[in-house]
């Protein structure tokens, strides 16, 4: 009975030496050597879509497609800068000298382009842009986008107040944005001068007629809080997508994680170069080098700790040490949904397991804050490509300041902070949790195993483990309020501090709404800080925001890292935006 | 000179005669067999260098961490570095140490596959012994059941039932267990029919010896070999089969002394750097050996017994 099994083991062990062989044989492919798959683009990434709805996706992975691919908005930032921007959907940019926005700084208006199709092959109108905009407000769900457009419109970040009661009336939103002729006109609740970045980023346009065929929202005063805080696949837009923009969505195989994208032949510009666009979630990393090197890939997205195997591969082009407008976080729940959560072990304080509040402890915080190695994590996970962050508010932005303190790595202190934590009976009983974190990213699984390591060599009664997840399901998880503590990477929205002060401290903010940390004194000033006009005033409020953060401890701030990507030598028109959450297809050929 | 009991009511039920053991003198015999294949020899040689390694890990490699099973990293830095003083057989990802992870990897591969037989062997020889020696509907159930259990392919099963269980070492040798005591249950059961007909058993029953002393003193003796020789085959296999759970992330955590787990952790890297895929062979090579010999040792050394122990072999040479 044993033969045969030797004879199996010898062909396996032949054929794997001779695919090992063949790995090693030079695979030059230069100059001269024929373009595989020409017509069609291959980006390998690990993370995988959520949801297709332009109006609720608030991932970097599920807005690749959506914008500036399927869905476009009414000016678009101008190549890779920040503050210039190119009209769109909107023949002009509106500015002071072209009396588009009004000299008090309250009213933007936008001649809306004519003779542009959406993918059903229907005429954009003014009214489908006013439609989707006031969609993208009201349908609003909890932790969604709508805040970045309800902030400076309406003069909140939420359709909802704290109690869930609907706290707006249509009639405002009527107000704040409305078709004038031709036009769309936005009226802002203040001044506010970086509208301008928001609205080149998040006021996409979808047909109103076809959004209504399929049971969206009509567009009435009387319904729309029927289609308030939906669930992510309520609507017809979750898996489905008709947009303006230069690819129409052919396919999401939500199996494979794949989104394939066709080329629209009836764009308002020049029809794309690129026939189709496959954007697959690949989380095995050695699978994504060798697509790439076989030239089945053409751009692959990995760890910057992945970097030195992606350096010198022939055939290909490292765009390196890319800027980023972002910061990775260690995120703390505080009020963890135990019920059927595999991560939380017991669910109580009995040495096998997490309660709820574990991480509304502000001893707990401190205790896992100086027990991390920062530096070990700036070099490990990220290659030492990246620099400390002094809060939520990045270098780049206005309101950085590095005199606001951080956490250092001291054993000590991390002790005595465990040790009065839970009322002084953590360090007795112990605990154990588990860490998920997203599948194929091998910078937040050293962040993991770092957090492991440095925690239990503190005490052995203090086991944490992690696990693997795809980023989809990490998002939803976290909606579900079931993560325990996990890592997250905030990208910017538009190169704003409110961007990040927002999603961290405010109560309706991103994390907060995940994660249950709240502070008054932290949403009052996010609101007092945004309508500031005088930067001096605005770069002192950011500063006490800070300083709340570092106090409060509503999450660790990590590392602002810069990015890159592996692309094959014969893409040629591939450019950079530090806000573009992935790539923008539009340009890019394969020669 | 030795006073026999006349009187004793207990029945004096001679030792049966056991198939290995002739009246040539049964061990030097045995040995003899043994040694007349080299390749046993290798075999034995080979285990016995493993049980050698498993029992030295204190002193071959000298823990650090609390948990000795836990591989000590300096730094979390990602590419792995090859051989050099420090490190003999080189770091993997994250810098684990490789030497010390092979080394402690021993006892936890010996830990694996022994409670795994053990386990194994234990349910077969409660279920094995009652579905063959009685027979009739209890023998038609258990079969039935063991039908069930070998209707799964063996891998998919254990992940499955990981995947409930969650992930430790202890729930992936449950689920290898669970696979396993099916066909060692069978065969146990198989062995029973052949000897519950056999005169020494019916002898025994004739002289009105109980069922469990029959089982435990005639039956069990005369079929625990082709037992034995499974389980000496199967060390290997049942290694490989937890190796395979750690590379899907579904055995030992990651850091865990666990040759599979190693070899985990070596496949970001198998692929190389730009023009050299050996770049990082030390990743995949050592814990490949390591797994490579053991279940080899296992192999050879099972053969050997089956040579050894098999009464329908022993014509044969």
């Amino acid at each position: 009975m044993r033969t045969v099994t030797w004879i199996k083991r010898a062909a396996v062990l032949a054929v794997t030496v001779a695919v090992i062989t063949s790995l090693g044989a030079p695979t030059v492919r230069g100059a001269g050597e024929a373009v595989k798959n020409p017509d069609t683009f291959v980006e390998l990434q690990f993370g995988d879509v959520v949801s297709l709805d332009p109006a609720l996706a608030y991932d970097i992975y599920s807005s690749e497609p959506i914008w500036p691919n399927v869905y476009e908005t009414l000016i678009m930032y101008s190549g890779s800068s920040l503050d210039k921007f190119q009209p769109m959907l909107a023949t002009e940019v509106p500015s002071l000298a072209n009396r588009l926005i009004s000299a008090d700084g309250l009213t933007y208006t936008f001649p809306i382009r004519k003779g542009v199709h959406f993918h059903d092959g229907s005429v954009m109108t003014p009214g489908d842009a006013v439609y989707s905009i006031r969609r993208f407000l009201l349908q609003d769900q909890a932790g969604g986008p709508a805040w970045l457009l309800l902030s400076p419109l309406l003069g909140v970040d939420s359709t909802r107040d704290d109690s869930g009661k609907i706290q707006i009336a249509f009639a405002d939103v009527a107000r704040a944005v409305s078709a004038q002729g031709d036009n769309v006109v936005f009226r802002l609740k203040k001044p506010f001068a970086p509208f301008l970045t928001i609205v080149a980023a998040w006021t996409f346009v979808m047909p109103r007629a076809w959004a209504v065929a399929h049971g969206d929202w009509d567009g009435d005063p009387g319904t729309w809080q029927r289609y308030n805080n939906p669930k992510t696949e309520d609507r017809y837009a979750f898996d489905h997508m008709n947009g303006t923009g230069p690819f129409t969505l052919e396919r999401w195989d939500r199996q494979a994680k794949e989104v394939t994208l066709a080329r629209h032949d009836g764009y308002w510009r020049r029809p794309a170069s690129l026939q189709r666009v496959v954007v697959r979630s690949v989380p095995e990393f050695a699978t994504r080098r060798l697509a790439l090197q076989q030239g089945d890939a053409d751009l692959v997205v990995a760890s910057l700790n992945q970097r030195s195997q992606l350096l010198g591969l022939p055939g290909t082009v490292v765009q390196d040490n890319l800027p980023q407008i972002a910061v990775q976080t260690l995120q703390f729940n505080f009020k963890i949904n135990t019920e059927a959560n595999p991560d939380v072990g017991s669910g109580r304080l009995d040495g096998g397991g997490i309660p709820s509040d574990f991480f509304a402890d502000v001893h707990v915080r401190r205790g896992f804050a100086y027990a991390f190695d920062y530096a070990g994590n700036l070099g490990g996970a990220y290659a030492g490509k990246g620099v400390i962050p002094h809060g939520p508010i990045v270098q780049g932005l206005l309101g950085f300041d590095p005199t606001v303190p951080v956490y250092t790595t001291s054993r000590e202190k991390a002790v005595a902070e465990f040790k009065e934590a839970m009322g002084g009976k953590l360090w007795e009983t112990g605990f154990k949790f588990t860490i998920p974190y997203t599948a194929g990213n091998t910078a937040r699984q050293t962040g993991a195993q770092i957090v492991k390591d440095t925690v239990g060599a503190l005490n052995p009664k203090f086991q944490i483990e992690f696990r693997p997840v795809p980023s989809s399901t990490l998002i939803s998880l976290l909606l579900a309020h079931k993560g325990t503590m996990y890592f997250l990477g905030w990208f910017a929205d538009y190169p704003d501090p409110h961007d990040f002060a927002q999603p961290f401290l405010s109560a309706n903010g991103y994390f907060p709404v995940r994660s249950g940390y709240r502070n008054p004194e932290a949403d009052r000033l996010v609101d007092a800080a945004v309508g500031t006009a005088d930067p001096a005033k605005r770069k002192a409020l950011y500063k006490q925001l800070s300083m709340i953060s570092y106090n409060d401890l509503p999450c660790l701030f990590l590392i602002q890292p810069v990015t890159y990507y592996t692309m094959r030598s014969w893409v040629h028109g591939w450019y950079y935006n530090p806000i573009f959450w992935g790539q923008y297809f539009y340009t890019l050929s394969k020669r | 000179m030795t006073a026999v009991r006349s009187s004793t009511p207990a029945i004096p039920l001679s030792r049966t005669p056991s198939p290995g053991r002739t009246a040539e003198g049964g061990w030097h015999r045995t040995l003899r067999r043994f040694r007349r294949n080299p390749l046993s020899v290798l075999g034995a040689l080979i285990v016995a260098f493993f049980v050698l390694v498993a029992l030295l890990a204190p002193f071959l490699a000298h823990p650090t961490e609390r948990n000795p099973f836990m591989i000590p990293h300096t730094g979390y830095a990602s590419d792995p570095h090859p051989p050099g003083p420090g490190h003999p057989f080189g770091t993997t990802e994250e810098q684990f140490d490789l030497y010390y992870g092979v080394v402690w990897g021993t006892r936890t591969a010996f830990v694996v596959a022994l409670s795994v037989v053990a386990t194994a062997v234990a349910v077969a020889l409660v279920l094995g012994s009652i579905s063959g020696y009685y027979g009739g509907p209890l023998d038609e159930l258990v079969m039935r059941v063991t039908d069930i259990f070998l209707a799964f392919p063996g891998l998919i099963l254990a992940v499955v039932i990981v995947a409930v269980l969650g992930q430790s070492v202890r729930n992936a040798v449950i689920a290898i267990a669970v696979v396993e005591w099916p066909s060692y249950t069978r065969l146990l059961r198989g062995e029973f029919l052949r000897v519950r007909d056999m005169e020494y058993v019916q002898a025994a029953q004739a002289l009105g010896g109980g069922d469990l002393h029959i089982i435990t003193r005639h039956v069990i003796p005369n079929t625990i070999y082709p037992m034995l020789i499974l389980a000496s085959l199967n060390m290997g296999g049942i290694v490989i089969t937890f190796a395979a759970l750690s590379f899907l992330g579904l055995g030992a955590p990651i850091g865990y002394a666990d040759w599979g787990q190693l070899i985990s952790l070596s496949h970001n890297w198998i692929v190389g750097t730009a023009g050299d895929p050996f770049t990082f062979w030390y990743t995949l090579i050592v814990p490949g050996t390591a797994i490579f010999l053991f279940v080899l040792g296992w192999n050879l050394l099972g053969d050997a017994f089956r040579d050894v122990f098999d009464p329908r072999l022993q014509g044969s040479r």
